[in-house]
């Protein structure tokens, strides 16, 4: 059997695990109420937290985009791993005050912590539509990848279409059966096969020889630049994305809604203690195997370097039984991990579409949506959603990592309204919504001038830092508004 | 009521700038120039890098494991709980007070 054919009936038994547990997910719920649909009745504890929270934070761009950036950027990449773990130190500041809040709330999307904290609709408008902005820019992103990497891995056998088609209608299946219980439980098994998969062949590469010292020796000899000290606009473009992506990463809505969906404070304490050291066990290996990939596949330019995956693991594979079937574990991990990174994605929007943009409109027409019917609407917005993004991704005009990008940009536009917003009492809604039309218009404006970064720094981080500036102003300097009576009156 | 937990990693504020000045050391600024020497498989300038990176892992455990209380927010203060002025930043109406 050829390392295609395994690797393609390898997906194909993950699909079919996908299916039973989506089923085993619908016959688990308790009701239709929105709390147990989207956040699987607040119940999720322990390991299914964790693997959840780890399968949200890592996307297939971690697995696909990673191992080509330290292909091409050589030794500097060794930043991922303290940029990834960058979102947990923020969680320290954001999740204890904003579970806090949500255990007395019973808060189901972000949507529902700012209508508390601001009572100004059309701040939480504004933040809700700059959130759903850029995580159906992440959706798109990990729809493409889908289909990249199915095109990839099978040697153009499996047409990108097809991959972007069949992966996206499974997607759907198990989520419209089960939401965020059938979510949760895929992630888990995500989580095993990628570790397994991804650890057990940097171990055995290492093991047979593809020594990390002698991969260092040769980069050294041949391309030096790659494993110097990093220049001054690495450095300062290092320090920018440990705080882009911290603070970014922390406030992806999907990553919001699990704090709400933890089953208690111990449970989520732990899972983030746990995710404190996840990046040494995923980065460092994704990492370590762009580097292993210098001399072994050298000359690759440009995009061709996001093959390195994929050929580092057909090449292997032809090296021993073992290697064969820890690369065809990987190559479904790699799958896996985009789709439940695309699932996770799908359900949050869907509930905030439902609940906070269609909800308000029903209740104005004088009549109370139940939470059934919420849950039922956010269904029919899953596959619209589906829909509308897999007909886009199918005709792709834009490149995978410019999609990213302009994501974490936009998100961290967002950042202000929660750690602001919980840490400090005087932040004040008006200020706060200035602020982020501000900080959202200076950054989309330079990214559109062509100034994604100025001095190594990205345009999102200028726009945040403007954004925080009018927010704490404006607040100091008004004496009423949104933290008085008289504000939430006008509600 | 208070929208806090009765101890939270905010209130480590030493722990929490040593966070700082390890990320500010695991960006090597501070390395030389010309060839690296190789140690464990890499450039000595990315071991260290590295180990600056994991001790940040350590203290982040540490603030979540030890420095953040699993009490629930509407918890009753207990013996050794909140200090007054905490419970005092939580307006009546149910949101954050401006100070």
């Amino acid at each position: 059997m050829s390392f295609t054919a395994a690797a393609v009936a390898g997906i194909a038994g993950y699909l079919a695990v996908l299916a039973f547990l989506g089923f085993r997910a619908r016959a688990a719920r308790k009701s239709e109420s929105l709390a147990d649909f989207y956040l699987a009745g607040r119940n999720l504890g322990g390991v299914v937290l964790l693997f959840t929270l780890y399968a949200t934070q890592y996307s297939g761009n971690t697995l696909v985009g990673y191992p080509g950036e330290a292909y091409r950027v050589g030794y500097p990449w060794v930043m991922s791993v303290g940029f990834m773990l960058a979102i947990v130190a923020a969680y320290l500041v954001l999740a204890p005050r904003l579970r806090a809040a949500s255990e007395r709330r019973g808060f189901v999307t972000p949507a529902d912590y700012l209508d508390w904290r601001f009572r100004s609709r059309r701040l939480t408008l504004a933040a809700t539509a700059i959130m759903t902005a850029a995580i159906v820019n992440y959706l798109l992103a990990q729809l493409m990848a889908m289909g990249h990497v199915v095109e990839g891995l099978s040697g153009g056998e499996v047409p990108y279409a097809a991959g972007v088609a069949v992966l996206a209608a499974a997607i759907l299946g198990y989520e419209l059966l089960g939401g965020l219980r059938a979510v949760a439980w895929t992630d888990c098994l995500q989580g095993i096969l990628l570790a397994v998969g991804l650890f057990g062949l940097l171990g055995a590469a290492l093991l047979t020889g593809h020594g990390l010292t002698e991969a260092a020796e040769w980069i050294l000899a041949n391309e030096p630049e790659k494993a110097l000290r990093p220049s001054g606009p690495v450095l300062s473009g290092w320090a920018s994305t440990v705080l882009l992506i911290g603070f970014s990463g922390a406030v992806y809505p999907q990553a919001i809604q699990r704090i709400f969906a933890a089953s208690g404070t111990p449970a989520l304490r732990k899972a983030v203690a746990a995710m404190a050291f996840l990046p040494f066990f995923t980065t460092l290996p994704v990492f370590f195997v762009g580097i292993l990939a210098l001399p072994r596949l050298g000359g690759l330019e440009g995009v061709a370097a996001d093959r390195v995956l994929p050929a580092l693991l057909a090449g292997w594979a032809d090296e021993s039984g073992w290697m064969f079937a820890l690369g065809v574990l990987t190559v479904v991990g790699v799958v896996a991990a985009i789709m439940s990174t695309a699932d996770s994605v799908l359900l949050t929007l869907s509930s905030m579409l439902a609940k906070d943009f269609l909800a308000p409109f029903l209740r104005r027409g004088g009549r109370e949506a139940a939470e059934e019917r919420i849950t039922r609407i956010g269904k029919y917005a899953a596959i619209g959603v589906m829909a509308v993004l897999a007909g886009v991704a199918l005709t792709p005009r834009i490149s995978l990592w410019g999609l990213l990008e302009l994501k974490m940009d936009l998100l961290v536009q967002a950042a202000p309204v929660f750690f602001l917003g919980l840490a400090w009492p005087r932040l004040r809604a008006d200020a706060a919504f200035y602020g982020l039309l501000a900080g959202t218009a200076l950054a989309v404006g330079l990214i559109l001038t062509g100034h994604g970064r100025l001095f190594g720094i990205h345009a999102g981080l200028f726009g945040a830092a403007l954004n925080t500036l009018v927010a704490v102003l404006g607040s100091l300097r008004s004496s009423g508004g949104a933290g008085s009576p008289a504000s939430a009156s006008r509600r | 009521m208070p929208d806090r937990p009765r101890r939270e990693p905010l209130d480590s504020p030493r722990l929490l700038a040593l966070v700082v000045v390890l990320y500010a050391l695991s960006i090597p600024w501070w390395a030389g120039g010309g060839v690296p020497a190789i140690r464990l498989g890499m450039p000595a300038w990315a071991l260290a890098s590295l180990g600056f990176t994991f001790a940040i892992s350590v203290v982040t455990a540490f603030l979540a494991l030890r420095r953040w209380s699993d009490d629930p927010p509407d918890a009753p203060d207990g013996p050794g709980g909140d200090p007054p002025e905490r419970t005092a930043e939580t307006a009546p109406d149910d949101r954050p007070r401006r100070a």
